[in-house]
């Protein structure tokens, strides 16, 4: 049985310019031990749909229209607030992209660590204190003894991350969620950070969400990639199935379209236009407008989320027809 | 050799900083840029990679005489920038322009695109009021805006289209160098390659020179002839494209480019990274000689005691390191 069962998650945003449908309808399963890739452009509702998880949602103006997610058993969306809590930071914690902001400035680093802890284990502040330190240890932070006393401006950008990745790590949690965890960073220490979380998934078996704009970390580190578009998932699959063999237009434009360090003087692919804000009101599918394979009835259906091969599901009514396949495939070698 | 058209000679900018306490202050100097060599020939497109805080964007900001320096020459077709007085500077502007990161930030929400555009030919009196819509709907055309945008202001566009109006700025004076400071870094993945194909295609139409500044390997690989490394307020190495990211000779370079991330799985995981320990130090009190020693895998003693100089290895090919690489 899946670790994390999400079904039909809608989460709507109601502001004055009119609906935004930030996630519209995705279904994912996330399997015990396994690391799963949400990758996407800025506004595809990769991280709504996490942060919906965990009913971090602002009410109002955004609203949980449907959905379960199915976690140990227990319905996130829909438990009470108390359960809620009980799992939140716990059994399942989050790592978020600026660490400057996340964490409090006027906190220690030590009594930041430990709040959980106290929150959630029920131990005393010695012990905790003993844990915080040996959790510095493991993410790699020389002289945690004299560190846990820091504020967080006294540390780097790269250490910072590292004490967000200890907190989420400390109550040992079954699933994390880690949100551009490195975006904010320079490539080496990137390097550094992907390092750390892959080893420390490893040793602790748990399971992670990692999401990102940035396809070169998604191959490094994930085992199954979902691609998201326009608030719904255009494909997913085993991480080599979508980048050697994507089955959805988007997937393969976007794998054309970036600059590689590998190779010069190839024309990058240009997918045209920009992507949708979410206000509009769109029939069919939400790529239609940007696709080159378009076809009538792409404007008109919305297209299901179907398994074309062995857990590999693309949203492309024309794939699921049996078209492009070979075209796609093509394009990308 | 021709004449380079820009010159950039033992460039150096320091930021000063105060430490201690009100009363017993201390002026310390940020190295931002410690003694930069340069030179960007007719044609070319040069880019000028690093991590944050190595020291490009001052670069970039020395080179427009927004900053000042602290000692070297900036010389541009034989003027040196930094002498001029601001009515020369104001002469000489045109000849060079720059692209910022960030439109959103770089553009006046309250201006049109037809003021925003119209303002630096006005400016500097190289179009009459009569001739302007005529120039500025050529210029949208040729950044891939239709005409009738001219009208709007900046928050009706995406951020893409406000990079091409902000590319469209730069080239209406007609410059002959562009400094172009991270114009991709904002852009969302399928927004990035329309840009860079719509530069590289001004580039070639327009013969442009241009400094091409971004932490992202990948996007200078694809832009730049030439590329330049920068660490800690230096460049460390120098080269033609090709032979930079096939033979990397020096460490930073070496692990710089293993720690990029490859779109493909079966690369990634076979792959062997060079991980860095710890993190550049900090520019105020950089590690004497060569500054990148602490964090050298290949470390040896001479390399805390002599600051290696900045010395070709091959034609071209310009290495800061005592113990440079072997390809």
């Amino acid at each position: 049985m899946a670790l994390l069962e999400v079904r039909n998650l809608k989460t709507y945003f109601y502001t004055r310019y009119g609906i935004s449908r930030a996630v519209d309808d995705i279904s994912f399963d996330i399997q015990k031990g396994e690391t799963v890739g949400i990758v996407g452009e800025s506004g595809s509702g990769k991280s709504v749909s996490c942060y919906s998880l965990l009913r971090l949602i602002a009410v109002p103006p955004g609203r949980i229209e449907s959905g379960r997610a199915i976690f140990n058993g227990t319905d996130l969306l829909s438990c009470a607030q108390r359960e809620l809590r009980k799992i939140r930071g716990n059994a399942i914690s989050m790592v978020f992209q600026d660490s400057m902001s996340s964490l409090n400035p006027y906190l220690t680093i030590g009594l930041q660590l430990t709040e959980h802890l106290l929150l959630h284990k029920g131990i005393s502040k010695f012990e905790a204190r003993e844990k915080a330190i040996s959790s510095l240890l493991e993410v790699g932070i020389q002289d945690p003894e004299s560190r846990i006393n820091q504020y967080p401006h006294q540390l780097s950008g790269g250490m910072r991350q590292r004490v967000m990745i200890a907190m989420a790590l400390i109550t040992g949690p079954l699933l994390l969620i880690a949100d551009e965890p490195t975006t904010a960073l320079d490539v080496t220490i990137q390097a550094q950070i992907i390092d750390l979380i892959n080893d420390l998934k490893k040793k602790k078996d748990m399971s992670v969400i990692f999401i990102t704009h940035d396809l070169g970390v998604i191959a490094g580190i994930s085992d199954h990639v979902l691609v998201m578009y326009g608030g719904k998932i255009m494909e997913s699959g085993e991480t080599r199935d979508v980048y050697y063999k994507p089955i959805h237009p988007y997937t393969s434009a976007l794998l054309k379209s970036i600059p590689s360090v590998e190779q010069k003087d190839k024309e990058l692919y240009v997918i045209p236009g920009h992507p949708p804000e979410g206000f509009e009101d769109i029939k069919g599918c939400v790529f239609a407008s940007r696709c080159e394979y378009v076809q009538d009835k792409c404007m008109v259906t919305i297209p299901e989320l179907m398994e074309v091969s062995n857990r590999h599901y693309s949203s492309c009514l024309r794939i699921q027809e049996g078209a492009l396949l070979d075209v796609l495939k093509e394009g990308d070698s | 050799m021709d004449e380079p058209l820009l010159d950039i000679n033992n460039l150096k900018v320091y930021y000063p900083i105060f430490k201690g306490s009100l009363f017993k202050r201390e002026k310390v100097n940020i190295k931002a840029v410690d003694g930069i060599d340069l030179k960007i020939r007719q044609g070319e497109v040069i880019g000028l990679v690093g991590e944050s805080g190595c020291g490009k964007t001052t670069v970039a900001r020395a080179i427009m005489c927004l900053t000042k320096l602290n000692s070297g020459s900036v010389i541009l077709e034989g003027e040196d920038l930094c002498k001029l007085n601001s009515k020369e500077l104001k002469r000489k502007r045109p000849e060079f322009q720059m692209i910022f990161q960030d439109p959103f930030a770089s553009l006046n929400p309250r201006m049109t695109v037809f003021k925003i555009l119209s303002e630096p030919l006005l400016y500097h009196k190289l179009a009459g009021k009569t001739e302007l819509t005529g120039i500025l709907s050529n210029l949208l055309k040729e950044v891939g805006l239709s005409p009738r945008d001219m009208g709007k202001y900046p928050h009706e566009f995406s951020g893409g289209q406000l990079q091409r109006i902000a590319i469209a700025r730069a080239l209406s004076l007609q410059p002959k160098l562009i400094i172009a400071d991270e114009p991709v870094s904002a852009l969302d993945v399928s927004i990035r390659s329309q840009i860079l194909n719509l530069l590289i295609r001004l580039i070639r139409d327009r013969s442009l020179t241009m400094l091409f500044i971004s932490h992202d390997l990948s996007v200078i690989r694809h832009i730049s002839d030439r590329v330049a490394v920068m660490y800690l307020g230096r460049i460390v190495e120098s080269g033609s494209n090709e032979r930079i990211y096939s033979h990397p000779a020096h460490p930073y370079t070496h692990a710089l480019l293993s720690a990029v991330p490859v779109p493909d799985p079966d690369k990634e995981k076979s792959r062997k990274r060079i991980i860095l320990k710890g993190e550049p130090p900090s520019p105020i009190n950089p590690p004497s000689m060569c500054t990148f020693h602490p964090r050298c895998p290949y470390v040896r003693d001479k390399c805390s005691t002599i600051t290696p100089e900045f010395e070709p290895i091959q034609e071209g090919h310009m290495v800061a390191c005592h113990f440079p690489l072997s390809s």
